[in-house]
C-alpha cells in the first residue's frame, strides 16, 4: 500500500481544527517507550502544542473473539490470560463467572475466597505497574524499580497460588485450579505488613515530589461528565470524581461483605480528573485492595475448591453480559450460545483501556507533547487489553 | 445492579406514549441480569434518544456496543434469524443499573443509524463493528478500520470469512514444528 | 520573585527527601541475585509445589489414553497409543511436546488420570517439571520427543505387526473361509 492511501485512511473525515502553515506531522510509536506495548499516535504539532492527533491501534490486534468461536469454552480460558496480561486473573474472573451465570454452575465457598485473593492481588500488581511506569514516562527511573520490586515479591506469592508468574489460567468454570495451605495464608498476612509501609514509603518517594507534582496536576483533566461519556470505568472514572465500582454496585463473590472505601478523585494538588489525581486514586486504591486482602484473610475456611462441572459444557441457547471491575475499569463479557455446540458462539469483551483510548483524539488538542506523555500514562493503558 | 423490571415496563410505555406507537418495542429477558430492550434497528436513534436523555431514564453511560453475524438458524426462536445482531449496553450514571438495546439488522448490506453524537465514545465501539464484521454506520463522522490494516479484505468476525494464505506477500499460518518429526 | 525561589526550593527539598529513601536502599543488601551463577540454591529449589516448569511424561506411567493431547488447547501434544506385545493395555509409540508453543495452561495436567507417588512427590504422567532454562538456538530445539526417535520407529513397527496379526486371527474366527486380509495399523 503507498503511503498516500495510508494517509488518506488516517485521516478523520471531518477537520478537526484548519491547518495553518506551520503545521508539522509527527509520528509517535508504535514502538515509543512511552506508548506500552505498540500504540501509535499520529501528531500534528505547531510548535510545541498539538493541534490534533490521531490514535491508531491495532498492532497486537490476535482477534481473540474470533479464536474463542472455534474452541470449546474451558479452552478458551488461557486466552483471557491474554486479554489484560497484567491483570490476567481479572480476566479470568470475569469469563468464569459470565459462563458460570449462563450455566447455572456452583462455585464452592473457598475457591470464591481463592478467586478473590488471587484477584485482588493481580490488582495490586497491575497498579503497581500504573504508578511506576508514569513516573518512568516522565523520566524518573527509580520509582518504577521500586513498584517492580514489590510486583516480584507479589509474583512469588502468585507463583505458590496459581504455579505461574504472569498468565495465570488460574479459574476454572465451578472453582479453581489448585488449593494453598495455611502457610500461604500466613506467607499472604505478613508480606501485607510489609506492603503498607512500602505504599507509605513509595508515596513518599514520589507523590510528594515538586517535579512529579508539577508535570501531572491540571495536565489532561477529564470532568466526570466527560469521563462518562468517554466510557470511562475502573481507577480513570473514579479519579474524576464519579465513585463507581463495580464490586460496590454490582456486587459479585463475596464483594457484599467486604468493607472498603471507594477513593476518587479530590483535585488535591489541582482540579479534580487531572492526572495526579489518576494517579493517587491508584495508590489509594491499592491500600483498598490490601484491606480487602486482610478481611479475606480473616474469613477464609477449608472447604472444597472445585464443583462438578460437566466435562463438554454447552450452554442453553441465550445470551449474557456480564461484567466485573478488573483493575483498568470495567471488563464485561458478552456470550452468546447457540444450545447446541460446545464452543460459545460469540464472544465480545469490553475491556477498560479500549474505552479509555477513545479520549485520547480530543483531549490531546491543544496539549503539549511532553503532556501527551502523561496524559497517556496516567490513564494506564495496557495495549493488549485495547486491540484484543 | 439489577434494573427493576417495572422500570422497564415503564420504558417501553414510554418508548410507546412518546412516539405514539410509531416505535415498536418488545422486552425481552434474555439474560438474568439485564434486561433487553428489542427493537426495529429504523429507530435506533429514536430510543437511544430517550433512554439517554429523558429525565426518568438517563442512561447516558455507554458500555458497550456489541454484533454478532447470525449466519447458521439458531434454536433460540427469537434469534432465529439470518443477519446481524447489535446490541448496546446502556448504564445509568447514578445508580449503574444497565439495560441494553437490541435490534436486527438484514444480512445483505447492514446498515444501522450512528449513535456517535450520544456518547464520546460510540464512535471507537462501532469502528470496531465496522471493521470487524462490515456493519456500516450511517452518518458515522469517522468511520475507518480500527484494528486491521486498511487494506484487508473482508470481516473476520463474519461467520463466512475465510483467511487469505498471504497478506502482503507474508503467510499467514506457519506449520508446526511437530510435522516436521512425524513418524507416520 | 519569592514563588520562584520557594518553587525552587520545594523542588530541590522534594527531590532530596526522594533522593533519602534511594540512599537508604545503598545501605541494605540488594534484593536482586547474580543469576546463575552466585545463588545460595539452585532456583528450582526455591520453587513452589506446583511450579509450572517445562512439560514432563513420565513414560513409564503413562497408559497412552490421549486425554492430555485431546485437553490441548493449541496441539502441542502429538502422541499415539496402540496394542504390541510389549505389555496389557495400549503401548506408547510416540510422544513429542512442541515446548516453543506451550502456554503452561495446567490444562493437560488435569485432564491426565495416570497418577502415583504419595502426598509429597505426587504427579501424573504428564507433569510440570521445576526447570525453566529451555532456551535453544532454533525452533526446532523446543521439540521434545520422550520416545527417542528410533525406539518409536521401532514401536510403531510392532504395532503395525500386532494389528495385522490380530486382524488376522479375528477374520480367521468369523470367517475361516474366506481368505486372509491384511489389516492396517
Ligand atoms: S500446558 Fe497447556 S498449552 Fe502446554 S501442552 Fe499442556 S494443555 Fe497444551
Ligand atoms: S500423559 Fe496422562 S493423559 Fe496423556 S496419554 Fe499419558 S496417561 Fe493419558
Amino acid at each position: 500500500m503507498t503511503s498516500a492511501t495510508r494517509e488518506k485512511e488516517l485521516k478523520p473525515r471531518v477537520e478537526i481544527t484548519q491547518i495553518s502553515g506551520t503545521e508539522i506531522e509527527v509520528n509517535m510509536g508504535p514502538h515509543h517507550p512511552s506508548t506500552h506495548g505498540v500504540i501509535r499516535f499520529i501528531l500534528f504539532i505547531d510548535g510545541e502544542i498539538v493541534v490534533r492527533a490521531v490514535p491508531d491501534v491495532g498492532y497486537l490486534h490476535r482477534s481473540i473473539e474470533k479464536i474463542a468461536e472455534s474452541m470449546p469454552y474451558s479452552f478458551f480460558m488461557p486466552y483471557t490470560d491474554r486479554v489484560d496480561y497484567v491483570a490476567a486473573i481479572n480476566c479470568n474472573l470475569g469469563y468464569a463467572l459470565a459462563i458460570e451465570a449462563m450455566g447455572g454452575l456452583e462455585v464452592p465457598e473457598r475457591a470464591t475466597w481463592l478467586r478473590m485473593i488471587g484477584v485482588e492481588l493481580n490488582r495490586i500488581m497491575s497498579h503497581l505497574v500504573g504508578v511506576g511506569a508514569l513516573p518512568l514516562d516522565l523520566g524518573a527511573f527509580t520509582p518504577f524499580v521500586h513498584a517492580l520490586r514489590e510486583r516480584e515479591h507479589m509474583m512469588d506469592l502468585l507463583e505458590i497460588l496459581t504455579g505461574t508468574r504472569m498468565n495465570n489460567n488460574y479459574i476454572r468454570f465451578g472453582g479453581v485450579c489448585q488449593d494453598v495451605d495455611d502457610e500461604f495464608l500466613k506467607k499472604l498476612e505478613k508480606y501485607l505488613d510489609h506492603f503498607v509501609l512500602f505504599l507509605e514509603e513509595y508515596d513518599r518517594l514520589i507523590g510528594t515530589n515538586k517535579i512529579f507534582i508539577e508535570r501531572l496536576k491540571n495536565v489532561g483533566i477529564v470532568s466526570g461528565e466527560k469521563a462518562l461519556s468517554y466510557s470511562f470505568s475502573g481507577p480513570n472514572l473514579r479519579a474524576s470524581g464519579i465513585g463507581l465500582d463495580l464490586r460496590k454496585v454490582d456486587p459479585y463473590c463475596f464483594y457484599n461483605d467486604m468493607k472498603f472505601d471507594v477513593p476518587v478523585g479530590k483535585g488535591i494538588k489541582g482540579t479534580v480528573g487531572d492526572s495526579f489525581d489518576r494517579y493517587i486514586v491508584r495508590i489509594e486504591e491499592m491500600a483498598e485492595c490490601e484491606k480487602i486482602l486482610r478481611q479475606i484473610l480473616s474469613k477464609i475456611k477449608e472447604g472444597p475448591i472445585q464443583s462438578k462441572v460437566p466435562k463438554k459444557l454447552v450452554l442453553p441457547a441465550g445470551e449474557a453480559y456480564h461484567h466485573t471491575e478488573s483493575a483498568r475499569g470495567e471488563l464485561g463479557y458478552h456470550i452468546i450460545s447457540d444450545g447446541k455446540s460446545a464452543s460459545p458462539y460469540r464472544i465480545k469483551i469490553r475491556t477498560g483501556s479500549f474505552a479509555s483510548m477513545t479520549s485520547l483524539a480530543e483531549i490531546f488538542k491543544g496539549m503539549m507533547v511532553a503532556d501527551v506523555i502523561a496524559y497517556f500514562a496516567s490513564l494506564d493503558i495496557v495495549a493488549p487489553e485495547v486491540d484484543r | 445492579m439489577n434494573f427493576p423490571a417495572a422500570h422497564l415496563e415503564k420504558l417501553a410505555k414510554l418508548v410507546d406514549s412518546v412516539y405514539n406507537g410509531a416505535v415498536s418495542s418488545e422486552i425481552v429477558q434474555a439474560d438474568t441480569k439485564i434486561p433487553v430492550l428489542k427493537i426495529n434497528s429504523r429507530d435506533i436513534r429514536k430510543v437511544v434518544e430517550l433512554v439517554v436523555h429523558h429525565k426518568d431514564l438517563g442512561f447516558t453511560y455507554l458500555n458497550t456496543i456489541s454484533g454478532t453475524h447470525l449466519a447458521e438458524t439458531r434454536e433460540d426462536e427469537s434469534l432465529d434469524l439470518k443477519g446481524f445482531e447489535m446490541f448496546y449496553v446502556f448504564s445509568n450514571s447514578q445508580d449503574f443499573s444497565s439495560l441494553a438495546i437490541k435490534t436486527t439488522l438484514p444480512e445483505n448490506n447492514p446498515e444501522i443509524d450512528t449513535i456517535d453524537d450520544f456518547s464520546g465514545s460510540a464512535n471507537w465501539f462501532e469502528r470496531e463493528i465496522f471493521d470487524l464484521l462490515g456493519v456500516n454506520f450511517k452518518n458515522s463522522q469517522d468511520l475507518r478500520r480500527i484494528m486491521l490494516p486498511p487494506d484487508w479484505e473482508g470481516h473476520p468476525l463474519r461467520k463466512d470469512f475465510k483467511e487469505g494464505s498471504h497478506y502482503n506477500g507474508i503467510p499467514t499460518t506457519r506449520s508446526s514444528e511437530l510435522e516436521a518429526i512425524r513418524i507416520e | 520573585m519569592t514563588t520562584y525561589l520557594k518553587n525552587i526550593w520545594e523542588a530541590s527539598a522534594t527531590v532530596f527527601e526522594g533522593m533519602a529513601i534511594t540512599f537508604s536502599y545503598l545501605l541494605q543488601r540488594p534484593i536482586t541475585v547474580q543469576y546463575p551463577d552466585r545463588l545460595k540454591e539452585p532456583v528450582p529449589k526455591t520453587l513452589p509445589k506446583n511450579y509450572r516448569g517445562r512439560l514432563m511424561v513420565d513414560t513409564e506411567l503413562c497408559t497412552a489414553c490421549a486425554l492430555c493431547q485431546k485437553a490441548c488447547p493449541i496441539d502441542v501434544i502429538e502422541m499415539k497409543g496402540a496394542r504390541t506385545e510389549r505389555k496389557k493395555g495400549l503401548t506408547l509409540i510416540y510422544f513429542n511436546i512442541y515446548h516453543g508453543k506451550c502456554m503452561y495452561c495446567n490444562l493437560c495436567v488435569e485432564a491426565c488420570p495416570a497418577e502415583e507417588g504419595d502426598e509429597e512427590a505426587h504427579h501424573t504422567a504428564i507433569y510440570f517439571k521445576k526447570d525453566f532454562e529451555g532456551s535453544g538456538y532454533e525452533l526446532k530445539d523446543l521439540v521434545e520427543q520422550f520416545i527417542p526417535r528410533e525406539e518409536a520407529i521401532q514401536r510403531l513397527k510392532e504395532a503395525e505387526e500386532t494389528a495385522a496379526k490380530r486382524a488376522a486371527k479375528a477374520a480367521a474366527e468369523s470367517a475361516p473361509a474366506e481368505p486372509k486380509k491384511e489389516g492396517n495399523a
